[in-house]
């Protein structure tokens, strides 16, 4: 792949966050530098946010880590597991917001049988720990999905255990050797997730950086003091994000496959309890309030204008983040500077839908802010960096070998591309097309600056409803968006794996 | 294979352009009216009214809702943002203050609506930028279930009081009809007293919640005794049975009734849709339906007295205080900068 192509669509990615870091050297940007520095409030928001994700990020850890190392290796079920361990994160914020007040609320379905048991005393989604644990909650599967493909902390110990006879002291202090750096990126991976999610501290009365990014945004109509305000946690995150760099270039630690894998663990009992809990609760909030089969039939019915906007959306937005993302992955084993994308991933996404705005306010382009354009391109920049490092890592083990020996053998390009190159990757690029399609359909934080008149998006329509529509309305729309992201998830994974056999 | 990527860029990136403006340029290019509309009322109340004036009139409404958490403003900043090269049509605000804001910053066009006529010289703008209709009080809720036997206070010092500790909750001052209620504080009551409140509202751990509904929500669940909100927002708890009760705050002092307002964007790109639309929401049919829905709107139409809503005994008790709605938007900065120096706002 040359080098044209991949700068400039490194530069194409990253315009958003560099516009937005140019308003911010504005006139009026600096002084919004000056005054968030010597102002308390900031920093007491900061300290906020700090603390609020940290313990937040911390549940989420805790909940991974007893989900990856209580699942058996290789199995369905345990595919399954991990799936639903997902599945927050591949809804809306709004969506696991509902189902938590839903079911922790003062009068909620949770609550409500709790206080039977403690009385006056149980805790709801407003307290503190509670909101903060909660919202760690929507990012656990991540630690377990990444803490259950890393083996090579069971796998070197129990080979040591089985030649040296090792003691419980000596068995301890192998796993944790092997396990602090996997452990230690993964809950810097979780601090950033947490950190940048402002929907759910913001529907549990938590006050984060990413409210008062709205605050200076929308009622005080300042967009530099937004940028401002939105890069100190950007900074913030991308220090995290250099923590994990430094981690995975250490190579103490690799990323299994399956087939590697040997089958332990009988403590899957244990991984269902943590998902129920985890998962579990929202949804059981959503269903039971959602109360009826006819409610879930009038909530699609009246949202079917966004239901359609939303799959329009995700599938343009994530074809082309597919398609730019396939040459950057292509290049990135070659350079590293490609890697510098992930600083849209660990910004707020409030950062990028301003920087997209800044981009389009000049008058010869305006009119671009009336499409759907900049809504995509906040999507394709967002999420083009989980993309190019899914492909990645999926192709990452594809020996070049075939493609050289069919080119030294003067094999037409269209015919290496259809016959050598494809097959292999298909099932990544698959399963890319359904995450990517999946995160634009959950994205909520560009949405809500971006979206243009007309249709929103079902994950905006649920969330300027839920103080809006009694009860049975919103969780009735949150269940119809369970169901259509299960359906997807289903579709998608349908697919890969008949890919996967085909190729076999 | 370089010039194939290139060529297979360029038709990708043309494909998106197209494909993104597709239903731009059928709109422009088809015989098709349409009109964009930006609206803060609550969408469950604006969107079928929008729906019935498309059947109506054939012409096709885009609109953009404001969502709970950033009520008014964000619609209003998009608007200052594309002051220039508007892309809204119809500003249909649920206050009245950021309406005034945006008429003073000269964002919107004057236009005499005969329909406008119908509604009292006091909620109209004499440069006929903006009109006020279906109107919503200003509320203080509690939960029946907290206090059976007797009422709170109903003022505004309940929420300072430490005898109700963490009892309280009101919505982010910064957005929509509570920035407005703030605003005719500082008329009545000045900077330092409202500063004060304010302090004290936080030091007396009041819940700032992102909205009117979110305060409803809390108060109707029980996880806050009382709280201020508007009509419209409490009414809706009480259809669904939730323990609450609603009160004019401060009623010694007249009520706080906040019109909705609607208005023509300077340069707008359909004026002549623009004023049909404005034309149908001034309409006594809208008004008449924003009574009968779950909001319960106060109509202000003059040929609407027949029409009855929950809150006449409210209004009975407590005369509507004229808002110096002027002078409100024209010192909008300062009350920001109030707020920002409070606790509330730290």
């Amino acid at each position: 792949m040359n080098r044209w192509l991949t700068r400039m669509l490194l530069v194409l990615i990253l315009l958003p966050v560099l516009a937005s870091f140019a308003m911010t050297l504005t006139q009026s940007g600096l002084g919004e530098w000056a005054y968030w520095w010597r102002d308390v409030r900031g920093w007491k928001i900061l300290a906020t946010s700090v603390g609020f994700s940290a313990f937040g990020a911390t549940v989420a850890l805790v909940f991974g880590v007893i989900v990856a190392f209580s699942l058996p290796r290789n199995r369905f079920g345990s595919r399954i597991l991990l799936m639903l361990a997902c599945l927050p994160i591949l809804v809306p914020s709004s969506l696991m917001g509902v189902g938590w007040l839903m079911a922790m609320g003062t009068d909620a379905v949770v609550t409500n049988q709790l206080r039977r048991v403690l009385g006056s005393h149980t805790p709801t989604i407003y307290n503190w720990p509670i909101a903060a644990g909660a919202t760690g909650l929507r990012y656990f599967g991540i630690a377990a999905l990444i803490l259950a493909n890393v083996h090579t902390a069971t796998r070197s110990s129990r080979a040591a255990e089985s030649i040296f006879d090792l003691s419980w002291r000596e068995r301890l202090r192998l796993t944790r050797s092997a396990l602090t750096a996997p452990l230690v990126a993964t809950a810097a991976l979780l601090l950033i997730l947490v950190f940048s999610d402002h929907i759910l501290p913001g529907l549990f009365l938590i006050h984060t950086f990413g409210t008062e990014v709205l605050i200076q945004y929308n009622a005080l109509m300042n967009p530099a003091g937004a940028a401002v305000l939105a890069i100190l946690p950007a900074v913030v995150s991308l220090v995290l994000a250099m923590v994990i760099t430094r981690l995975l270039q250490r190579r103490s630690w690799t990323l299994s496959r399956e087939s590697d894998s040997e089958p332990s663990g009988r403590a899957w009992p244990v991984a269902v309890v943590t998902i129920a809990i985890a998962v579990g609760i929202p949804l059981t909030g959503l269903v039971v309030r959602s109360a009826t089969w006819s409610n879930l039939a009038a909530s699609f019915m009246e949202s079917q204008q966004e239901a359609f906007h939303s799959v329009w959306l995700s599938t343009i937005g994530a074809a082309i983040t597919l398609l730019v993302s396939i040459p950057l992955a292509t290049t990135a084993r070659r350079s590293a500077s490609i890697w510098s994308l992930l600083i849209n991933l660990v910004v707020p996404g409030s950062l990028l839908a301003l920087g997209l705005i800044t981009l389009f306010s000049p008058r010869p382009v305006q009119g671009i802010l009336d499409t759907e354009l900049p809504l995509i391109l906040g999507y394709v920049a967002r999420f083009t960096p989980v993309i190019v490092l899914v492909l990645f890592l999926a192709w990452m083990r594809i020996s070049p070998l075939s493609d050289l020996a069919a080119r030294l053998h003067g094999v037409r390009w269209f015919d290496r591309m259809v016959s050598i190159a494809f097959p292999p990757r298909a099932p990544a690029l698959v399963a890319s097309m359904g995450l990517a399609a999946l995160l634009i359909a959950a994205e909520l934080d560009i949405s809500l600056i971006l979206v243009r008149p007309g249709p929103t998006t079902l994950g905006v329509r649920l969330y300027t409803l839920i103080h809006l529509a009694p009860d049975a309305v919103v969780s009735a729309l949150a269940v119809d968006l369970l169901l259509m992201v299960i359906g997807v998830v289903v579709i998608f994974l349908t697919l890969q794996a008949l890919l996967r056999r085909s190729i076999r | 294979m370089i010039h194939r990527f290139r060529i297979a860029f360029c038709l990708i990136a043309l494909a998106t352009f197209t494909g993104c403006s597709r239903r731009e340029q059928s709109a422009h290019a088809s015989p098709e009216r349409r009109v964009v509309i930006f609206t803060a009322l609550d969408r469950i109340y604006s969107e079928p009214i929008l729906q019935a004036f498309e059947q109506q009139t054939g012409i096709h409404v885009e609109p953009v809702y404001d969502a709970e958490s950033a009520k008014t403003t964000g619609l209003i900043n998009r608007l200052i943002a594309r002051k220039d090269n508007p892309e809204c049509d119809v500003l249909w605000n649920n206050e009245i203050v950021q309406t005034e804001s945006l008429a003073q910053m000269g964002l919107l066009a004057a236009y005499d609506s005969p329909a406008a006529h119908r509604i009292p010289a006091q909620y109209r703008d004499p440069q006929l930028r903006w009109t006020g209709f279906a109107a919503r009080l200003r509320v203080f809720i509690y939960n029946t279930k907290r206090f059976p036997a007797s009422p709170p206070p109903a003022e505004l010092s309940t929420f300072t009081d430490a005898k109700y500790h963490g009892q309280g909750a009101i919505a982010q001052p910064y957005y929509g009809t509570t920035f407005t209620h703030v605003g005719v504080l500082r008329e009545r009551w000045g900077d330092e007293k409202l500063k004060r409140w304010l302090d004290d509202l936080a030091d007396n751990a009041c819940a700032i919640a992102p909205g009117n509904g979110a305060v409803r929500d809390l108060v109707a669940s029980g996880e806050r005794s009382f709280g201020l909100t508007d009509t419209d927002d409490a009414n809706n708890a009480i259809l669904e049975h939730k323990p609450i009760a609603i009160l004019i705050p401060d009623a010694a002092t007249g009520a706080v009734l906040i019109p909705n307002t609607v208005a023509l964007t300077q340069n707008a790109a359909h004026p002549a849709e623009a004023k049909a639309l404005i034309d149908y929401l001034l309409s006594p049919e809208v008004e008449r339906k924003l009574a009968a829905m779950p909001g319960a709107q106060i109509p202000l139409g003059s040929d609407l007295k027949d029409v009855h809503t929950p809150w006449a005994k409210l209004l009975a008790e407590a005369t509507p205080q004229p808002l110096d709605v002027k002078s409100i938007a024209a010192h909008r900065k300062e009350l920001i900068d109030l707020l920002q120096q409070s606790k509330v706002g730290q």
